[in-house]
């Protein structure tokens, strides 16, 4: 096996790069990663970060480096992950505030806060894209940075760059699911439908058979109602909450003293002066309460299926075409995928059932609406994406929130200048 | 059809009738009507608009023989049209439509939300009968179908029957005339590319002799807005989403002054058109009253004998004319399943209304009308089986309701409401809901 790959992750002085460098450890005999380039805009994070990833990595064949320049990270690489923040835990926290002041809860890519976030983050994007498109014109972009889904059906609309789209959920609810079963994870497949973030199992198969009925009734996660997975049949996954219980999470957000991106700053705190300790070598227990757990196996296993042509199911984020004829072909959804050294190819998934349709099409419209702002910088447009958005109750909310965003994410939206 | 046409007009002892007789009069040179059976449940209400209803058809000298009757299978024997303009429970269940959901924190509506769903399910069985009655009695009639939900109503009975079903609706009729008004030229040269659904439309271009004059239309209703204290639909919202939209999308785009109001309101809509019903039967009891009366405009069916009378002459006729109505979807919209009932431009002609071709649905009113769409489907699946589970998942999908809590109350409290007329829930008597705020 010749050990060639390179992989560039931008991004990379992120608290779950440990995760991430974890995962190319863990797959070191199957996949042939030459290099590993970390690359971050913040210099001193990049060097805890890279401290560690370079531990981690010791005795295992895989190189790393760390840059603050991106079109060095980016020169030649096979792989590129893309797991930024702009604007950082600051921007994310205002993102989960502003929403709660107009009566709408506070999610950092669910509802106005995911709007927020898309609007800083196109732009930014956009520019890495056409570093892709320039100095590795044959890379996959593997594209982690939220809201997922909407990221990448901007990079596909707008430049040439292989991108897929890909996110945890699908892999946690599947091994939740296979653990509330007791079975092996890799019996459990998920008839699996939707967007990113707002996505269901419409039927789950334990060695074909369907135990959905069984599956809805267990404590899969998500803290959904009883009587509503009984009502809808399927399996929602932990996002749908912010639409089926909003007036709970709601009450919940405004009881709380501390928002989640103020309490995820505290633990970051803490995981930066964990890496700094130059005896350690393994990622700390302490990530897990991060969030981002498997990311590593759904990255790992992504680009193993593309680098090794290996033509398995993966749930992804893939431009739609015949998938769901309920959206637009063009549109980007989550859902299975042969994934081999052609890229990603959706399975035909169907007409979506009416009890989900709505609202799939529904913020479907609106991530169109959001794209189309962040790229023209239209305000009518930014309007009407949150005019559209189920969450948002009326115009003059829509307005309001609009104002708030506005003024809020100045700097990170030069578009709206 | 035979020498004349037999019209049926189910739930004919409406107030509404004699605007419908208006228009058998108005069209009577272009509309050869021969017979007109009025069928209805209420034999006094029958008698009443019945008698004005001959005195108009007499003062105006029309041929057309004037039938009552509380037999609908004899209504319906040999028709060549059946109007339906039924309100199964009257006025005193959509009283209730109209202020169960605002306890709930949602706009109470005959036909929006809430409201419209527990009309539906009041109406749907019922429709699917009379629609079973025409095929075995009429099977060659049109179905013209006034009965709101309309365009639910209407995807109801061509899910479920093999009747020929039309829905109609005069809201396309009435922005066509009020944008010729604006543009001070003849109804008949204004052309709407209208595009959604039942009480869910907007008006995306107005063509005049092939010229889109939309821009100057969003003008002059911007500057009306600015004007009115209290506008339908507020000017900076008409100037970002660059079309009309249709009256009834103010209780989604201005959701929370739509409440405010109601909440303050010393009367509900129902409220008002009841008193206005009784003041209406009371002057058709005149035997003196020959014509519909001024009032009867208030009662909000303005243009409706228009766009039946119109809808009929095209059919007739075979003209071709180009009318906004509610089909079947087929493939207009490749994002909506082809059996959904949509509301858009149509070519009428001997052999029914057949969409136009249409440009894609714009981007801002996409994800709303998927949304109701899908809300509607489910509307018609619960009120056909009766499944209580899929009423539920019907509500939670509806835009204006803002959680499974919500959705939950609201059906329990509307179920609960209506049990006498809904009698495939099978429900027995439930307490009232507790939830309500």
């Amino acid at each position: 096996m010749v050990r060639d790959l390179k992989i560039a992750v931008i991004g990379g002085g992120s608290t779950y790069t440990p995760e991430l460098i974890e995962g190319f450890r863990r797959y070191v005999r199957e996949l042939p990663v030459a290099e590993i380039t970390l690359m971050d805009v913040d210099a001193g994070r990049l060097e805890v970060v890279g401290g560690l990833a370079r531990r981690m990595l010791e005795g295992s064949g895989i190189a790393l480096l760390v840059t603050t320049d991106r079109a060095e990270a980016l020169t030649g690489a096979d792989f590129v992950i893309t797991q930024l923040r702009v604007g950082g835990m600051t921007a994310r926290a205002l993102d989960e505030r502003i929403p709660m002041r107009h009566g709408i809860l506070g999610q950092e890519t669910t509802g106005p806060g995911g709007f927020a976030k898309a609007l800083r983050t196109v732009p930014v994007m956009m520019e890495i894209a056409h570093d892709v498109e320039r100095l590795a014109p044959d890379a996959w972009l593997i594209n982690f940075t939220n809201p997922s889904g909407l990221i990448t059906e901007v990079l596909l609309r707008y430049s040439e760059v292989k991108a897929i789209g890909l996110c945890n959920v699908p892999i946690n609810m599947l091994l939740s699911v296979a653990e509330e079963l007791r079975v092996e994870p890799g019996r459990v497949e998920l008839d699996y439908v939707g967007l990113n973030h707002l996505s269901w199992a419409r039927r789950v198969l334990v060695d074909g058979h369907d135990v959905t009925r069984r599956a809805v009734t267990t404590d899969f996660g998500g803290g959904f109602d009883r009587s509503f997975l009984k009502a809808l049949g399927m399996l929602p996954n932990y996002y749908l909450r912010y639409y089926v219980h909003p007036d709970r999470v709601l009450a919940e957000q405004k009881s709380q003293e501390q928002t989640r991106a103020e309490y995820l700053q505290e633990i970051e705190g803490k995981l930066l002066e964990m890496y700094a300790d130059p005896e350690l070598r393994d990622k700390p227990d302490l990530l897990n309460e991060r969030g981002g757990a498997h990311y590593s196996t759904a990255a790992v296993e992504l680009i193993r299926a593309i680098a090794l042509d290996r033509r398995e199911v993966h749930i992804v984020n893939v431009r739609n075409g015949d998938s769901l004829p309920d959206l637009p072909p063009e549109c980007v959804v989550e859902v299975p995928a042969v994934i081999g050294g052609s890229g990603a190819h959706p399975l035909v998934m169907g007409r979506l059932p009416p009890e989900i349709r709505g609202l799939a099409a529904a913020v479907k419209a609106y991530e169109e609406l959001t794209i189309q702002a962040a790229i023209t910088g239209d305000e009518d447009k930014a309007k009407l994406a949150l005019l559209t958005h189920p969450l948002v109750p009326s115009w003059d909310v829509a307005v309001a929130l609009w104002e708030d965003i506005k003024s809020a994410n100045e700097r990170y939206l030069p578009q709206f200048r | 059809m035979g020498e004349g046409l037999k019209i049926a007009v189910i739930g004919g002892g409406s107030t509404y009738t004699p605007e419908l007789i208006d228009g058998f009069i108005r069209h009577r040179d272009r509309l050869p009507v021969e017979s007109v059976v009025l069928m209805d449940l209420y034999e006094r209400r029958l008698d009443v608009v019945g008698g004005i209803a001959r005195r108009m058809l007499e003062k105006a000298g029309h041929p057309a023989r004037l039938e009552l009757t509380t037999d609908r299978e004899k209504a319906l024997e040999g028709a060549d049209f059946v109007i339906t303009q039924i309100r199964v429970g009257g006025m005193a269940a959509r009283l209730a439509d109209e202020t169960i959901p605002p306890r709930y924190g949602v706009i109470g509506q005959e036909t929006v939300g809430p409201g419209g769903f527990a009309k539906a399910l009041r109406t749907v069985p019922v429709m699917l009968d009379i629609a079973d009655d025409v095929a075995r009695l009429a099977p060659d009639a049109w179905l013209l179908n006034f009965t709101n939900p309309s365009g639910l109503i209407a995807e109801a009975i061509l899910r479920h029957t093999r009747v020929k079903v039309i829905g109609l609706c005069n809201l396309p009729i009435n922005m066509q005339a009020e944008i010729a008004g604006i543009l001070g030229v003849d109804p008949g040269e204004v052309a709407l590319d209208y595009v959604g659904l039942n009480h869910l439309g907007w008006v995306r271009r107005v063509l005049v002799n092939g010229e889109d004059r939309l821009g100057e239309v969003m003008q002059a209703y911007i500057e009306m807005a600015r004007q009115d204290e209290d506008p339908v639909f507020l000017p900076e919202l008409l100037e970002t989403l660059g079309m009309l939209p249709g009256f009834y999308l103010t209780f989604y785009y201005h959701h929370d002054r739509v409440l405010a109001a109601q909440r303050q309101a010393a009367q509900t809509r129902a409220e008002r058109a009841w008193e206005v019903e009784k003041e209406l039967l009371e002057l058709y009891e005149n035997p003196a009253l020959a014509e519909k009366p001024p009032l009867l405009a208030e009662r909000g069916g303005a243009h409706y004998s228009t766009a039946a009378v119109n809808l009929m002459e095209a059919i007739v006729g075979n003209t071709g004319e180009v009318q906004i109505v509610n089909v079947p979807n087929g493939d207009v919209f490749p994002e909506l399943p082809p059996e959904a009932v949509i509301e858009v431009p149509c070519r009428v002609d001997a052999g029914g209304a057949h969409p136009l071709p249409a440009d894609p649905i714009p981007l801002p009113v996409r994800g709303l009308i998927e949304a109701v769409k899908a809300y509607e489907m489910l509307t018609i699946q619960a009120a056909v089986t009766g499944d209580r589970r899929i009423a539920l998942q019907a509500l939670m999908t509806h835009p204006l309701v803002p959680s499974f809590e919500v959705a939950r109350s609201l059906l329990a409290a509307l179920l609960a409401e209506h049990a006498d007329y809904l009698p495939q829930f099978e429900l027995s008597p439930v307490a009232s809901d507790p939830g309500a705020a």
